[in-house]
């Protein structure tokens, strides 16, 4: 690959310009199962090359799919940065030594893989169970003008179980899994996952109780992990900087529960996603964003850095076909202070949201929220009923504030290269309607 | 275009090697070569905060099987697509780079500098509309593509151009902070979209909102303007009804001819409406655009279909094979969902409801196929109160399960409207128009915070 950034930086220093290129390998593998077969199988594998140029105080910026040692690519990215005018100072160039290539993950959905996903889907006769296995592999350089390319190459796999069951109605949960390794993923499903969304499926397929009345309300990781997200913009720099942010200018405030911590880390043991340094060459490392519930920073790119006058964070994040870098995190986690388990509290019957329908619609801007959902009810006995399609309605920056504590169960919601995990959490304070 | 000829090469290639490579139970292939120049980003704050200026290529077969299919794709001119792993004696397609169209100049009518030009007037039109307007923002995707598409030995051309906004105000006044949203989307060139009817449209969208009340909760009437609108439909009906969600059981499998809704709804599924976002020639099998009757009086007429899904199903295609790049496999997706116009006025509509909900703006839903639940939000919403519109509500979000809804559509009006929006389905996002009157459900579940 360096050939290609080799070439696109001299062509761009013939031209006068700074630059750096970002090349990516990236190869997916899909797999679709249902009812004992596999049903769909699907590969890409695809290159990208995008290079940005500093020239005359302007910045531009292009990318080729597939790429290579292509001048045009440099002339676009000229005529983009002029069109766009001066303004954008260059980076500073990185010091010292490249990191040797790591390869941190390497998912393959092989044959033996598709066939033990098979055997997953062949479930009871009042079940359908739909597997659907995704392995991303992502061969990355990074290659400044006149320094070393840094090299690495991550994965993730991703699973997602459709389970819908017939009885009385039809229960569906859908529920997604992701981890480095396609065997440890398998092995959560085999030993556990499975069977309880099962019978989760099942219970979501009964009649409603016919009146919904609850003490407390368990919001399910993967139902938090959705709400969530809306709340993640404001804790990024460029949100702040562009005056969206209600989070902007509170640093030192408490604006969550006590013990509430929340710290993004790419690298951390648990992170789906392992990346060394962002898309940018900044070396991950954990930002803690809040501690015991108070505010203590913001997630930040190179650029946004620079216009606030601080160090990045290493959360400058390319889309999906390379676009450039914009703020994003790479592995987010929500951890509250207390493990209250997931069983009611005693004598209290319990309202478990396990299933959030439109959260992504809801407003990012002020995090006010309304969704549909789908909830069980827990009676001080420990029964499950279903307690039907409702609405929950709240504001998520409210939320973090009432937080009482967690079922230790972490769930993770994907967007691209970012990842949120949070565990289910014990909240007051929300409209429940049906 | 620029590479025309190129992909029309490739594609020659490719069909040979489909033919060659092609399994021994295959029943149907497609393969498609596509070149496309994209420029996207977000403006606010009157300038560019993000902008990727993109060019590519890229080479894609398909073998439908009898319970399933085979799906690859690589970056770049390449007919080596068709090899499945492990097959012709090479390495497959996608271990080195294929080959680039050439040609670096991006089509005239994404040019920078015009593009900033019309961005720059929609913010300043919605800052003009009032001085409650605090911030503008603008994510724009601009969009022109080729693409050579074989649908077995049959070859057939295809050119797309979108011109897709998402535009978000912040309006403040005194404590209070509102957001008005508006997605303005065209198949065509960027000035075909009014950008300061745009920018003070979803202006006065944020305005209005500063003054709401909270959403009451519960089940209540809900009126849904026209147009975006359509959202409602799309996620309550028209999910369920495409082929890959029937094969698995979706809550309309096995109903053809069945009456599923009130006899005052018929959709049809409308790839040729002039200037929708989802409109085209041939979706991305090959298969010719043409109307898809859903929904005729009532009565349920149609799926919605791939190659793939159709002979599973023992149908003909519906010609709803899409993607979003080629580098992704065909899925059976909507295109222009239409709500036929009905002979009511909306005036009459509202006057016939005592209280209840006037959905006038939509943003996205959500279904689940399985069971028909649905959500849909409503970003500007009002209250109905004996018959007359009356205080906007805060943004809310409304659910139901789409057969319910569907029997319980009292009322259609004769004011259709086009409108534009997004749908994501497993990863892949895809514009899809939403055309249709206002219309108005006898009861929905009302997601709100008042009583």
């Amino acid at each position: 690959m360096s050939e290609a950034s080799d070439f696109l930086n001299v062509t761009a220093a013939d031209r006068g310009a700074d630059s750096e290129v970002w090349e990516n390998a990236h190869e997916t593998d899909e797999l679709v199962c249902r009812g004992g077969a596999v049903e769909r199988r699907v590969s890409t594998a695809a290159t990208a090359t995008a290079l940005t140029v500093w020239q005359d105080g302007c910045e531009g910026y292009a990318v080729h799919v597939p790429g290579g040692a292509d001048a045009s690519l440099v002339d676009t990215a000229l005529a983009v940065g002029r069109a766009l005018g001066p303004g954008t100072p260059v980076p500073a160039r990185r010091t010292g030594q490249a990191e040797q290539p790591r390869t941190l993950a390497d998912p393959r959905l092989d044959e033996a893989v598709a066939q033990r996903l098979a055997g997953l889907t062949a479930g009871a006769s009042d079940v359908d169970v739909e597997l659907r296995a995704r392995a991303d592999r992502s061969g990355v350089l990074l290659h400044r003008a006149g320094c070393e390319p840094l090299r690495h190459t991550t994965g993730t796999f991703q699973l997602q179980a459709r389970i819908t069951a017939k009885g009385r109605r039809v229960g569906f949960i859908a529920h997604q899994m992701f981890g480095r390794s396609v065997d440890a993923v398998l092995k959560d499903v085999e030993a556990t996952e499975l069977d309880d969304l099962t019978a989760l499926a099942r219970v979501l397929a009964a009649e409603p109780v016919p009146r919904l009345t609850h003490d407390d309300v368990l919001l399910d990781g993967r139902v938090m992990a959705k709400l969530f997200m809306l709340a993640v913009p404001a804790f990024q720099l460029d949100s702040v900087l562009e005056g969206r942010s209600p989070l902007a200018g509170r640093t030192g405030e408490r604006i969550g529960s006590a013990g509430l911590s929340l710290v993004d880390d790419p690298m951390a043991a648990d992170s789906p996603l392992p990346v060394p340094w962002d898309d940018e060459g900044t070396v991950c490392a954990p930002t803690t964003l809040l501690k015991d519930g108070v505010l203590r920073g913001f997630l930040s790119s190179r650029r946004t850095a620079a216009e606030a006058g601080t160090v990045s964070t290493g959360s400058g994040r390319r889309g999906s076909s390379g676009e450039m870098p914009t703020v994003q995190p790479g592995f987010l986690a929500l951890r509250p202070a207390a493990a209250l388990g997931d069983a009611p509290l005693d004598g209290r019957t319990l309202l478990k949201v396990v299933q959030a329908n439109g959260a992504h619609t809801s407003n990012v801007i002020t995090g006010d929220f309304s969704i549909g959902a789908n909830a069980v009810l827990v009676t001080p006995d420990g029964v499950q009923h279903n307690a039907g399609n409702i609405t929950l309605a709240g504001n998520v920056f409210d939320l973090l504030t009432r937080i009482d504590g967690h079922d230790g169960r972490q769930r993770l919601n994907r967007g691209h290269t970012s990842f949120v995990a949070s565990p289910g959490v014990w909240a007051t304070g929300l409209t429940v309607g049906r | 275009m620029y590479a025309t000829e190129p992909l029309r090469a490739v594609a020659g290639d490719l069909v040979s090697e489909i033919r060659r490579h092609r399994p021994p139970d295959c029943t149907g292939t497609s393969g498609a070569v596509q070149s496309w120049h994209r420029t996207s980003g977000r403006f606010a704050e009157g300038r560019v905060s993000d902008i990727s200026v993109q060019r590519g290529e890229g080479t894609s077969a398909r073998y439908v099987l009898r319970d399933g299919f085979r799906h690859r794709s690589v970056s770049g001119l390449d007919p080596y697509a068709a090899v499945l792993d492990g097959e012709g004696g090479r390495a497959p397609a996608g271990a080195r780079r294929g080959t680039a169209a050439g040609g670096g100049s991006g089509p005239e009518w994404m040019e920078i500098s015009s593009v900033l030009s019309v961005l720059g007037e929609l913010e300043k039109s919605a800052r003009d509309f009032d001085p409650a307007v605090a911030q503008v923002v603008i994510d724009f995707e601009l969009s022109e593509q080729d693409m050579v598409l074989a649908q077995d030995d049959r070859i057939r051309e295809e050119h797309r151009l979108l011109s897709y906004l998402t535009v978000r105000v912040i309006a403040r006044r005194g404590g209070r902070m509102s957001t008005g949203f508006y997605t303005p989307g065209i198949s065509g060139s960027l000035d075909g979209i009014d950008a300061a009817g745009a920018g003070a449209e979803v202006a006065r969208r944020a305005v209005i909102g500063l003054d709401a009340r909270p959403a009451p909760m519960g089940h209540l009437p809900v009126v849904v303007a026209g147009g975006r609108g359509m959202v409602l439909l799309h996620e309550a009906c028209c999910h369920p009804l495409e082929g890959d969600e029937v094969l698995r059981g979706s809550v309309y499998a096995g109903r053809l001819g069945e009456t599923i809704a009130s006899p005052l709804v018929t959709i049809t599924d409308d790839p040729t409406v002039p200037g929708a976002v989802g409109s085209f020639g041939h979706d991305d099998e090959g298969t010719a655009g043409t109307p898809t009757t859903l929904i005729e009086n009532g009565v349920l007429k149609g799926y919605l279909t791939d190659q793939e899904s159709a002979a599973r199903l023992g149908l003909p295609p519906s010609g709803n094979g899409r993607c979003t790049t080629v580098l992704h496999p065909p899925q059976p997706r909507m295109t222009n969902t239409c709500l036929a116009a009905g002979t009511s006025g909306v005036e009459d509509i509202v006057a016939g409801t005592e209280f209840g909900i006037f959905a006038q703006h939509v943003g996205g839903g959500e279904v689940i196929e399985s069971t028909g639940e649905f959500t849909f939000r409503v970003t500007n919403g009002f209250l109905i109160e004996n018959g007359r519109i009356t205080d906007p509500i805060e943004e809310t979000t409304i659910t139901g399960t789409g057969t319910q809804v569907l029997r319980d559509i009292d009322a259609i009006a004769d004011d259709p409207v086009v409108g534009a929006a997004k749908c994501g389905k497993f990863g892949q996002w895809v514009p899809v128009g939403v055309v249709g009157p206002t219309l108005r459900v006898r009861s929905l579940l009302v997601g709100g915070t008042g009583r």
